[in-house]
C-alpha cells in the first residue's frame, strides 16, 4: 500500500524546545489514520506539520522530510497555499465564518478557482454539502448565518468546507470533542465514508473513537512516535509499554 | 469602486473654487480691543459696495503687526491699539512694506466694579500700588506688599485688594503698564492679587458682578454695552464718558490706530473704501454705529484730515 | 462563620449603594450643567421680528436696510433682548415704551430664529448664525477622515499583521501609544509650523485645520484598529489559512470584516472629539470673524467650538444666548455621532459570534 503522506525524520524544535523527536510515520492512502497520546505529547504538532499551519508559529524550526505524493512538501519550491488545497484541515471547535452556509462552502473553490460559472460552484457546494451529509437539513437555507446551526451542524459544515477543494488529504485534529455523543456519532459514520475518496488523518483523545474509525493507529508520547500499526493489532497486542499503559488507562 | 472620474471631480472641487472666485476679501488682523468695530465696519462695508466681507482676526496687536510686516504680504491692513514701535517700523522697511497710519479714534481704560457697591475715587498712584509689581516704598523699589486697600491710603475701606484686567501680549496690557509707569519700572504683579484674564473682557465682568470686593479693568466699549450692571471709577477725579476721553481729562484713554499697506494700492483700492466707511460720519458721527459701540471718535478736525488723506490716496492710487 | 457571611453581605450592600449614589452624583451634575445650557440657549432658536416700516431705525437690526426682510424685520439686539426678558438693558424709557405700543398693535412678535442655521457670521448677535461655522466643520472633517484614516488603518493593519516583532518596530509601537495621548494644542504648534510657515498653505482654511487634526486623530485610530484586530479570534484566520488563503487574503475576507464594526467605532469616535477640538485650530488662526462661508477646501473658514469660543468673548448680551445655542447644536451633532457608533457596534455584534 502506498503511502499517500511519508513522514521521515522529522524533528520539530519551538526555539531552543524540541517537540518531536525523529518522527518516521507513513500515512497509508484512503484510509484513516488516528494520531493517539496523552495531552502534550506532539500529536497535535505532528498534525499540523502536514499542512505546513505550523509555519505562522514564530521560532519554529523543523528537520525532516514530509512527503505528499513524493514530493517534500518543506522544499522551498512548494507554494504553502497550493499544498493547503490539497491537505484540508478540520478543528477541534467548529469555526464557520461569520457568513451564509453556502459561502462558507464557496469560499474555497473561490479563492482556488476552481470553477467556471455560477452552477458549477453550486454544484460543488451541493455536492460537497452532501458527502457531509449536511444537504438535506440545510438544502432549503443555504443563505443563512451558518453560525445559527448547531454545533455538530457546524462541524459536518467545516468538513464540507475542507471537501470542496478536493484535497487529497483531510486533517482532523480532535473534531468531536466539543460536540455531544449523538453529534459524534453522526460525525464517525461522515468519516467512514470520506475514507472513500480522501485519506484522513485524526488526532483523537477518546480511544474507542480511534479503535472505531481508524485503520491505522500511532501512539505518540512526550514527542516520540512509540509505536504505529494496524488498528486492530495496536489495540490488542501492542508490542509497547507505555501503548499498553495508556490503552488500559493506567495514565493519559 | 473608485472611479477616476471621481477624483478627478473631488480635485476640481477641492481646488475649482478657488480659480472661480471673485477677488479675495481684506484681511486685516491686530487688537483685540479694535477687532469688534473692524468687524462691525466689514459688514457695513459689505452691504454698502456689495464686495464680500473682510476677514478680520484678534490675534493681538504685537502678532498683528508681526504678519503685516511679513513677507507673505497676505495682510492689507493691521489693527494696533498702540503705534509701531522702531524695531516693527525697520522689519516693514525691510521686508519692503510701504503702509500709512490712520488714527481712528481712542479707547478707555475704565475701571469697573459691580453696580451698587460703594468704591472710591482713585488716582493713578493708588492703581500703580495695587497692581503694580514693584512699588517705590521708604525710599527704595521693593516687591509690592500691599494686600489691603487701606494699606495704599489711610481713608480707603479696609477691604482685600482683588483686581482683574487683560493679560501680557495684548495692546491693553501695554497701556495699562505704560499708564501706570513710575520710578520703579516693573511688570504687573503676579502674586494673585492681580489676576489675567486673557482677552476675555465677558469673563471679568462676571467677576466683578459674583466675586466680593472685585475691581475690573475693562475696555470702554465694554464698559459701555454693560453700563446697566457695573459703575465705572472716576480715576484722577474724572469719570470716564466719551467727552472726557476724547478731549483728554480721562487720564486712562489712548489712542487706536489701523496701518493700511501701500503696496499695490490700486490693485486695492477696496482698503481705501474700507477706511474711508471706518471714519464716515455713519461710522464715527455723533451718532455712529462705533461711537454708539462704545469707540471715542476724533475729533471733528482731525476725522476731516484724514477723509483729506484718504482722497488724496485715492487720486495717486488710483491713477499709477 | 455565619458573622464572616454577614459581614461580606454588609461590604456587598455598602459597594453597591455607593456605585449607585456616585452615578446619581454624576447625573445630578449633568443634569445641573445642560439645563443651564438649555434654558440659557433655547431663546436663541427664537428672534424678535418687528412689521416693517412700523418702528424707527434703531429699534431695528443694523443691517435693516441694506437687506429685505419681507413683511417681519429682524429687530435690534437691544429690543430683542427686552422682548425675550424684560432686561432693558441700553434701550431708553421712549424705546422701552414704543416697544410696548408695537406690543399692542401686534406689530412685533417672536419667530422662529431660522436664520441662525443659515447665516454665518455676524457682529450683531440677532443676525449671526451658524452656518459658516457648520459648513467650515464639515469640509474640516472630511479632510481629517481622508487624512487619518487611510493611513491610519494602513499602520495599523501593518503593525498588527505583517510588522516583525523586533526592537525598532517595539519603539515605533510605543511612539504611536504615546502620541494618542499628547496634548491637543501641541498638533496645533505643529499644523503652524509645518502647514503654514513651512509649507505655506493658507490660513485658516479647511484644508489646515483638517490635515493638523487629522494628525492629532492618527494615532488613537491605529491604537483603536490594532484592537479590533487583535479581537479578531485566531480561530477564524486558522480556518481561512487551513483553505490554503493567502495572507492578504485572510485579511481582507475576513480579519478586516470582522474587525470593522470595531475600526468604525473608533472612526467615528475620533471624528466626534475632532469636531469639538478648538485649542489646536486656534494656534493655525481660525479664531477670526469670517462672514462669508468657504466654497473651497482653501477658503478662510472656522468651525463650531471655535465659533462658540469667539461668541463668548463679545460684548453684546446676545451673544450669550446665541453661544449656548450653538452649543445645543454642537452637542446634538455630536450625540448623533455617538449613538451612530453604538448603533453600528450593537447591529455588528449579533451577526457575530460563534
Amino acid at each position: 500500500m502506498a503511502f499517500k503522506i511519508d513522514v521521515q525524520n522529522l524533528n520539530l524544535f519551538y526555539g531552543e524546545k524540541q517537540a518531536l523527536f525523529n518522527v518516521s510515520l507513513g500515512l497509508p492512502a484512503s484510509q484513516t489514520t488516528a494520531l493517539i497520546g496523552p495531552s502534550g505529547c506532539g500529536k497535535s504538532s505532528f498534525l499540523r506539520c502536514l499542512n505546513r499551519m505550523n509555519d505562522v508559529v514564530p521560532n519554529l524550526h523543523l528537520e525532516g522530510k514530509v512527503l505528499l505524493d513524493g514530493k517534500d512538501i518543506y522544499d522551498p519550491s512548494v507554494d504553502v497555499v497550493d499544498l493547503r488545497s490539497h491537505v484540508g484541515m478540520v478543528f477541534q471547535k467548529p469555526n464557520p465564518f461569520p457568513r451564509s452556509i453556502y459561502e462558507n462552502v464557496a469560499y474555497g473553490p473561490r479563492i482556488h478557482r476552481l470553477f467556471k460559472d455560477k452552477s458549477a460552484l453550486d454544484q460543488i457546494v451541493e455536492k460537497s454539502l452532501t458527502r457531509a451529509g449536511l444537504w438535506d437539513e440545510v438544502k432549503d437555507r443555504l443563505q443563512q448565518a451558518a453560525t445559527r446551526l448547531s454545533g455538530g451542524q457546524q462541524q459536518r459544515l467545516c468538513i464540507a468546507r475542507a471537501i470542496a477543494v478536493n484535497p487529497k488529504v483531510i486533517l482532523m485534529d480532535e473534531p468531536c470533542s466539543a460536540l455531544d455523543p449523538i453529534a459524534t456519532a453522526k460525525i464517525e459514520e461522515l468519516i467512514d465514508e470520506l475514507r472513500e475518496k480522501f485519506t484522513l488523518v485524526i488526532v483523537t483523545h477518546n480511544l474507542q473513537q480511534a479503535a472505531r474509525i481508524s485503520q491505522k493507529t500511532a501512539f505518540f508520547h512526550s514527542g516520540y512516535l512509540v509505536e504505529a500499526g494496524e488498528t486492530g493489532e495496536l489495540f490488542t497486542t501492542p508490542k509497547d509499554e507505555r501503548t499498553q499503559g495508556y490503552i488500559t488507562g493506567r495514565y493519559g | 469602486m473608485f472611479k477616476k472620474e471621481w477624483g478627478f471631480l473631488f480635485f476640481i472641487f477641492l481646488f475649482g473654487f478657488q480659480i472661480a472666485e471673485a477677488a479675495p476679501p481684506l484681511r486685516l488682523a491686530g487688537s483685540s480691543a479694535i477687532f469688534p468695530f473692524a468687524a462691525r465696519v466689514a459688514e457695513y462695508f459689505h452691504y454698502k459696495t456689495q464686495e464680500p466681507t473682510p476677514l478680520i482676526e484678534g490675534l493681538g496687536t504685537g502678532a498683528g503687526i508681526k504678519l503685516f510686516c511679513e513677507g507673505t504680504r497676505e495682510l492689507d491692513g493691521v489693527m494696533a491699539s498702540r503705534p509701531f514701535t522702531e524695531t516693527e517700523r525697520k522689519k516693514c522697511e525691510q521686508q519692503n512694506i510701504d503702509f500709512q497710519e490712520f488714527k481712528i479714534g481712542q479707547d478707555g481704560l475704565v475701571l469697573i466694579e459691580k453696580k451698587g457697591s460703594q468704591f472710591f475715587p482713585i488716582r493713578i498712584e493708588d492703581l500703580r500700588s495695587a497692581i503694580a509689581e514693584k512699588v517705590f516704598v521708604k525710599g527704595q523699589c521693593l516687591k509690592n506688599p500691599y494686600m489691603i486697600w487701606s494699606q495704599i491710603q489711610p481713608s480707603f475701606p479696609v477691604l482685600p485688594l482683588r483686581i482683574l484686567g487683560p493679560a501680557p501680549a495684548s495692546g491693553t496690557y501695554d497701556v495699562l503698564l505704560e499708564k501706570i509707569k513710575g520710578p520703579c519700572d516693573s511688570l504687573l504683579r503676579h502674586d494673585g492679587i492681580y489676576i489675567e484674564a486673557p482677552a476675555n473682557e465677558n469673563l471679568i465682568i462676571q467677576k466683578v458682578l459674583t466675586a466680593p470686593h472685585t475691581i475690573g479693568i475693562i475696555t470702554f466699549s465694554f464698559y459701555e454695552q454693560n453700563k446697566n450692571r457695573i459703575r465705572a471709577l472716576s480715576v484722577n477725579g474724572v469719570l470716564p464718558f466719551l467727552k472726557t476721553i476724547q478731549d483728554g481729562h480721562y487720564p486712562l484713554s489712548r489712542p487706536l490706530y489701523i496701518y493700511i499697506k501701500l503696496n499695490d494700492l490700486s490693485d486695492h483700492l477696496n482698503r481705501l473704501l474700507y477706511m474711508r466707511e471706518f471714519t464716515s460720519n455713519d461710522a464715527i458721527g455723533k451718532s455712529g454705529y462705533l461711537t454708539e459701540k462704545g469707540l471715542i471718535p476724533l475729533p471733528q478736525s482731525e476725522q476731516r484730515n484724514i477723509q483729506k488723506d484718504l482722497a488724496q490716496l485715492f487720486k495717486t492710487g488710483g491713477s499709477s | 462563620m455565619t458573622s464572616n457571611l454577614r459581614k461580606r453581605h454588609r461590604q456587598e450592600k455598602w459597594f453597591q449603594r455607593m456605585g449607585l449614589f456616585s452615578l446619581c452624583l454624576a447625573l445630578l451634575f449633568l443634569g445641573i450643567i445642560f439645563g443651564k445650557i438649555l434654558i440659557t440657549g433655547l431663546p436663541a432658536f427664537f428672534k424678535t421680528e418687528i412689521e416693517a416700516k412700523s418702528a424707527p431705525q434703531h429699534l431695528l437690526n443694523p443691517y435693516a436696510q441694506y437687506v429685505d426682510q419681507g413683511k417681519w424685520t429682524a429687530a435690534s439686539d437691544a429690543v430683542d433682548m427686552y422682548y425675550k426678558n424684560g432686561y432693558p438693558g441700553t434701550l431708553s424709557p421712549q424705546d422701552s415704551q414704543s416697544i410696548e405700543a408695537l406690543k399692542s398693535q401686534n406689530k412685533i412678535r417672536l419667530s422662529f430664529n431660522g436664520a441662525f442655521f443659515t447665516h454665518s457670521d455676524s457682529s450683531a448677535p440677532e443676525m449671526a448664525g451658524i452656518w459658516g461655522a457648520l459648513l467650515g466643520s464639515l469640509l474640516t472633517l472630511l479632510i481629517t477622515f481622508l487624512t487619518a484614516f487611510p493611513i491610519g488603518i494602513g499602520a495599523a493593519i501593518y503593525l498588527e499583521e505583517f510588522a516583525p516583532k523586533n526592537s525598532h518596530i517595539y519603539w515605533i509601537e510605543a511612539t504611536i501609544n504615546n502620541l494618542a495621548a499628547v496634548p491637543s494644542i501641541l498638533f496645533g504648534l505643529l499644523g503652524l509650523l509645518a502647514f503654514i510657515h513651512f509649507i505655506g498653505l493658507p490660513r485658516p482654511s479647511a484644508l489646515v485645520g483638517g490635515l493638523t487634526l487629522g494628525l492629532m486623530s492618527l494615532p488613537v485610530i491605529v491604537v483603536t484598529t490594532r484592537a479590533s484586530l487583535s479581537a479578531v479570534p485566531f480561530a477564524l484566520k486558522e480556518a481561512a489559512l487551513g483553505l490554503g488563503a493567502t495572507p492578504l487574503q485572510v485579511l481582507f475576507h475576513h480579519v478586516i470584516p470582522s474587525a470593522l464594526p470595531g475600526i468604525t467605532t473608533g472612526v467615528i469616535l475620533s471624528l466626534a472629539r475632532a469636531l469639538g477640538e478648538t485649542a489646536p485650530l486656534l494656534m493655525i488662526g481660525m479664531v477670526a470673524f469670517i462672514a462669508t462661508p468657504p466654497s473651497s477646501f482653501l477658503d478662510p473658514a472656522t468651525v463650531l467650538p471655535v465659533q462658540i469660543f469667539n461668541w463668548s468673548r463679545s460684548p453684546e448680551m446676545g451673544f450669550v444666548e446665541n453661544t449656548s445655542g450653538a452649543i445645543l447644536v454642537l452637542l446634538l451633532i455630536l450625540g448623533l455621532l455617538n449613538g451612530l457608533a453604538l448603533f453600528i457596534r450593537k447591529k455588528f455584534e449579533t451577526h457575530h459570534g460563534f
